[in-house]
């Protein structure tokens, strides 16, 4: 504590005034003869111990008010954090939040131009031999960042320079370093600025890293006591609402297919807002939502219906109509591929003179009912004799039809396929049979077949029947879900003749479809990276009615999508997380190139050894596309980076919070970051605590004025005794009228 | 019998208020000659007593002739004799008397102009008056008599006397006691400021031996309700010791003990048949005497 005008305290000498006062009033009592000192003498008797503590309490409490009103006098102030900038050389660490969430403006300006005129004006009272060093919450890092400015010129040109970033503030871990970088300075004052609008999720990683340790601040105890002075940049925001979350379901990811994006919008006004939501593919304006209110401190979702018009990787964006407080959370992003095509290659026995006879004649259209560009797949139809020379790993899914069972080297090529990632599906026919794929599939190690053939069967006059139905599918299985309902969709499938699997219970087989008798229909096992299924009838009318089913074109629609894996969804980013791109095995790109949002390309040789390519720079969103370019061949890929739905809520964290994670730095606080005038004269003067000294000496004198009031009795009082109560029946003469 | 002269203590104006009083005596006394007192000796008076039967050697006047004819047998008549009052006032002269607050008369004054309105009053019903002034001891012994140069003398005793300093009230008390032989009213002026059991046995003393006994007890207002305000060292008048007290503080346990010490009079009095009589030295003195005069006159 210490005083601006000292000379005062020789006021405390005041003290003894009451203590002289009644000692001086003690010798000048009046003297009076009085008849007898008797009854008196009993009477101090029983008072003395009241009077006693009456007339100390009054001393203590009237010498206290004159301590107290001296004290007042000269100026105590508080100097826990001793002086800024002043007297000794003093090191200044600010941490700047420039985070999302300071984008919101709250009046005459954003938060984080709030933020930014605060660490001008910290800078403002550097003096010579001062350092000062600047640490972001996010956005591109400076090199100057994080480094002593004996100056603060640097730090005024980094300011001048830095923007809002739409990352996640991590307030915990800027401090640390900031701790670190004070604790290792040679200055006598450290002081660390901490300018935020104190979001609660803020200090997450600093409230983990304490709860782990228990009350310890174990990362940084060399810095834990340095003065923490926090710029409350909160204000009052205006009414926001932020687009949260976009999630987009495309049931078949394929041009011209109807896509659905589901929009959640959170409001953190205090009132109701009605905005518009709009949907852009690739810039271009696709869909647009009527107005949505949006409850206050609350959340609402509005669908989105719409369809690619081109394949490859769309750019997704959905966006808010009109302007609000903050334009930094009113977009968000994503990121689809849309197939071309996914290369089908359907393997025949032999082309029939008479197309609609041929075996593959149905396959054929379901694999591409449009005959050309704009659907999903694109089917190659090849003939068998074609099959040891075709480079199998183009296609994603090779389907064979009605085939006799190939030869060694083919069966082996098949089966490599297979293990490569491949997906074969064999399709029963006339040239199908079971005892040479048995041993096709043997020869090739077991991994051509789902299951072991049997004996192709057709209905006996004993069954009374010519066919069976398709009785149950497997629902739970990504491609045949919803062809679940209705049941005749499926059990409207007739079988003339089929050849049964052999199918074992075991976990990598799934029989995905049984016919009436109990008999695999369509079974499907996975071996190695690929996957290798059997249909036990043909995909022509001779064996079954199913081409001329509605559920055909469907079920092979969907069995290739699944095959194919079209349907997998793009990763999204946080900004400031690195991309992340492992590569598989044997297929290393020569290069990287990434076009991040802003478009400029960045293209980077990839090492030899590198397991993965990384990509650090995300601090924009938008959608980051990377080719990996490989011998003969480009890969494509998009990933969109979106804000932390996080950061655009409003919960600041509670004082008493901040300052049990803080434990034990001493704190400061300026709520209006617009003037810290008085956090400055504060930390130079200490925080003034005169008044509270005057309002404790009026307190004082009100309590003296009334404890001396009600211990000193009444000078009329009778109470039990005087004339009043005289005792009845003498002689007592009242007084003559 | 008006004053010949003006005597301090006997303004004719409270002797004008009190003249037409009496003070009689509720029991009997021992009187010379008749007057307003019942007197245990019976003789021939005009208030019949009783019959006695007839003697030789009676006076044959007071023979009762009607019982003789109801009775055929002799009987005389006695008669009640009225006589005189021997009255004797014990005025205390001790330091404590000579109390007084403000303005106005201490308590030995106010204790002198009632022995004077007293005196006056028994003189002039031919009663016989004597005055004995007492502190640690007897001071002046003025023995009963009744005639006007004996009034005169004792109005100017009373002029010279002032106070003394400390006082044995129960002590003289009880020596008077035993020195007053016959059967006489004693009225006593004091503030009684001594052991009040002591006081008390003291004029049970008197009581013992047949006198009837008024006390007046004088005390100033201030010692009844205790005025002062600041801080006060006083001086006890007959000890000279010294107390230094607040007066806020011990006013209320003061009024206890004062309280408490005239009540224990008034009881102790009552017990024993004596008149108690609380004069407080604002009353004047006249207006006091005539007030209790008249309601002792009416019981």
């Amino acid at each position: 504590m210490t005083f601006a005008v000292p000379l005062f305290l020789l006021a405390t000498l005041a003290a003894a005034i009451p203590v002289v006062l009644h000692l001086v009033n003690r010798q000048k009592a009046r003297q009076l003869p009085f008849s007898t000192l008797r009854f008196l003498r009993v009477s101090v008797q029983k008072t003395r111990r009241r009077k006693q503590v009456h007339d100390l309490l009054l001393l203590v409490l009237r010498a206290g008010v004159l301590v107290l009103l001296a004290l007042g006098l000269a100026r105590p102030a508080l100097t826990g954090l001793g002086t800024l900038f002043g007297g000794e050389a003093t090191a200044v660490a600010i941490v700047l939040d420039n985070s999302l969430s300071m984008g919101v403006r709250t009046g005459e300006g954003t938060r984080f131009d709030a933020a930014k005129a605060a660490a001008i004006e910290v800078l403002g009272q550097m003096r010579e031999g001062d350092e000062v060093a600047l640490f972001l919450t996010g956005g591109p890092v400076f090199p100057e960042q994080g480094r002593r400015d004996r100056t603060g010129e640097t730090v005024r040109q980094m300011l001048a320079q830095v923007q809002v970033s739409y990352e996640r503030a991590d307030l915990g871990a800027a401090l640390r370093q900031a701790r670190t970088l004070l604790a290792e300075t040679d200055a006598p004052n450290r002081r660390l600025f901490v300018i935020s609008d104190m979001q609660e999720h803020s200090w997450d990683t600093l409230r983990r890293s304490r709860d782990a340790a228990g009350a310890e601040v174990a990362e940084d105890p060399a810095g834990a006591e340095i003065p923490v002075i926090l710029v409350d940049c909160h204000g009052l925001p205006e009414a926001n609402v932020a687009v949260t979350d976009v999630s987009v379901e495309a049931p078949i990811p394929a041009t011209g297919l109807p896509v659905q994006a589901r929009v959640e919008l959170t409001n953190s006004a205090a009132a109701a807002q009605r905005r518009h939501v709009e949907l852009y593919v690739n810039g271009t304006l696709t869909a647009a939502s009527p107005a949505v209110e949006v409850p206050p401190q609350g959340r609402a979702s509005v669908d989105l219906s719409f369809a690619f018009r081109q394949g490859g990787i769309q750019r997704g964006e959905v966006r808010l109509a009109g302007e609000d407080g903050s334009p930094f959370d009113d977009r968000r992003f994503f990121a689809m591929e849309i197939d071309r095509g996914i290369p089908v290659a359907v393997v025949k026995n032999r082309a029939h003179e008479i197309p609609h006879l041929d075996d593959t004649f149905y396959l054929e259209a379901a694999l591409d009912p449009g005959g050309g560009e704009g659907w999903a797949m694109r089917p190659t139809v090849f003939s068998a004799e074609r099959l040891p020379a075709e480079p199998l790993d183009q296609y994603a899914v090779i389907y064979c039809v009605n085939l006799a069972a190939p030869d060694g080297d083919t069966a082996e090529r098949l089966a490599a396929y297979v293990a490569g990632g491949g997906n074969l599906v064999w399709i029963a026919g006339e040239q199908t049979d079971p005892e040479a794929y048995n041993a096709m599939d043997a020869s090739a190690g077991g991994g051509l077949l789902p299951a072991p053939l049997a004996d192709a069967r057709t209905p006996g006059v004993e069954e009374g029947r010519d066919s069976w139905y398709v009785a149950a599918l497997d629902v739970t299985h990504p491609a045949l879900g919803q062809l679940a309902e209705p049941a005749s969709l499926y059990q409207s499938v007739l079988v003339y003749r089929h050849i049964p699997l052999e199918a074992p219970e075991a976990p990598e087989i799934r029989v995905l479809a049984r016919l009436d008798n109990g008999a695999p229909l369509l079974v499907q096992r996975r071996s190695g990276r690929g996957t290798t299924t059997f249909l036990g009838t043909s995909v022509h009318v001779g064996w079954t009615n199913l081409p001329l089913r509605p559920v055909f074109l469907p079920l092979f629609a969907r069995l290739t999508f699944d095959l194919a894996g079209a349907e997998q969804a793009r990763p999204a980013l946080l900004p400031g997380a690195p991309l992340t791109i492992p590569f598989a095995a044997g297929r290393r790109p020569a290069s990287v190139e990434v076009q991040p949002p802003d478009g400029e390309l960045i293209r980077r040789q990839v090492a030899p050894e590198e397991p993965a390519f990384q990509f650090a720079d995300t601090h924009r969103i938008g959608v980051y596309r990377v080719r990996l370019i490989e011998p003969g061949q480009i890969r494509a890929a998009a990933f969109a980076v979106n804000f932390d739905a996080e950061e655009a809520g409003d919960r600041p964290i509670e004082r008493g919070a901040l300052e049990d994670l803080l434990h034990p730095a001493p704190l400061l606080a300026a709520d209006d970051p617009r003037d810290l005038s008085a956090l400055f004269t504060g930390l130079r003067e200490g925080r003034g605590l005169w008044h509270a000294f005057l309002a404790a000496v009026l307190a004082g004198l009100v309590l003296e004025g009334f404890l001396a009031n009600r211990f000193t009795p009444r000078h009329g009082e009778r109470g039990a005794t005087g004339r009043a109560s005289l005792p009845h029946g003498s002689w007592v003469v009242p007084l003559p009228k | 019998m008006p004053p010949d002269r003006g005597y301090r203590y006997l303004e004719p104006a409270a002797l004008a208020r009190v003249k037409n009083l009496a003070l009689v005596a509720r029991g009997v006394v021992e009187g010379a000659i008749s007057g307003l007192h019942a007197s245990p000796y019976k003789g021939f008076s005009v208030e019949f007593a009783e019959h006695r039967e007839y003697t030789p050697g009676d006076d044959p006047r007071h023979l009762d002739y009607r019982m003789l004819a109801r009775t055929d047998r002799l009987f005389v008549k006695q008669y009640e004799e009225e006589t005189n009052m021997r009255v004797q006032i014990l005025l205390d002269t001790s330091g404590s008397m000579g109390y007084r607050f403000e303005e106005g008369l201490t308590k030995l004054q106010y204790g002198c102009y009632l022995t004077a309105v007293l005196a006056y009053l028994m003189t002039r019903q031919q009663d016989q008056v004597g005055l004995v002034t007492f502190d640690t001891q007897v001071g002046l012994e003025m023995p009963a008599r009744t005639s006007p140069r004996h009034f005169g003398e004792m109005m100017r005793q009373l002029e010279a006397i002032v106070p003394a300093a400390e006082t044995d009230i129960a002590e003289t008390l009880h020596r008077l006691a035993s020195r007053f032989k016959k059967r006489c009213l004693i009225v006593l002026v004091s503030d009684l400021y001594d052991e009040p059991d002591e006081l008390v046995r003291a004029l049970s003393h008197f009581r013992h031996r047949r006198h009837e006994v008024i006390v007046f007890h004088v005390l100033d207002p201030a010692e009844i309700e205790f005025p002062f305000r600041e801080t006060v060292a006083f001086q006890d008048m007959e000890t000279g010791a010294r107390l230094q007290v607040d007066p806020a503080y011990v006013r209320a346990a003061y009024r206890e003990q004062i309280e408490a010490f005239i009540d224990h009079y008034r009881r102790a009095c009552a017990e024993k048949q004596i008149d108690y009589v609380l004069a407080d030295t604002r009353v004047p003195y006249d207006f006091l005497l005539s007030r209790y005069l008249a309601k002792r006159s009416a019981l």
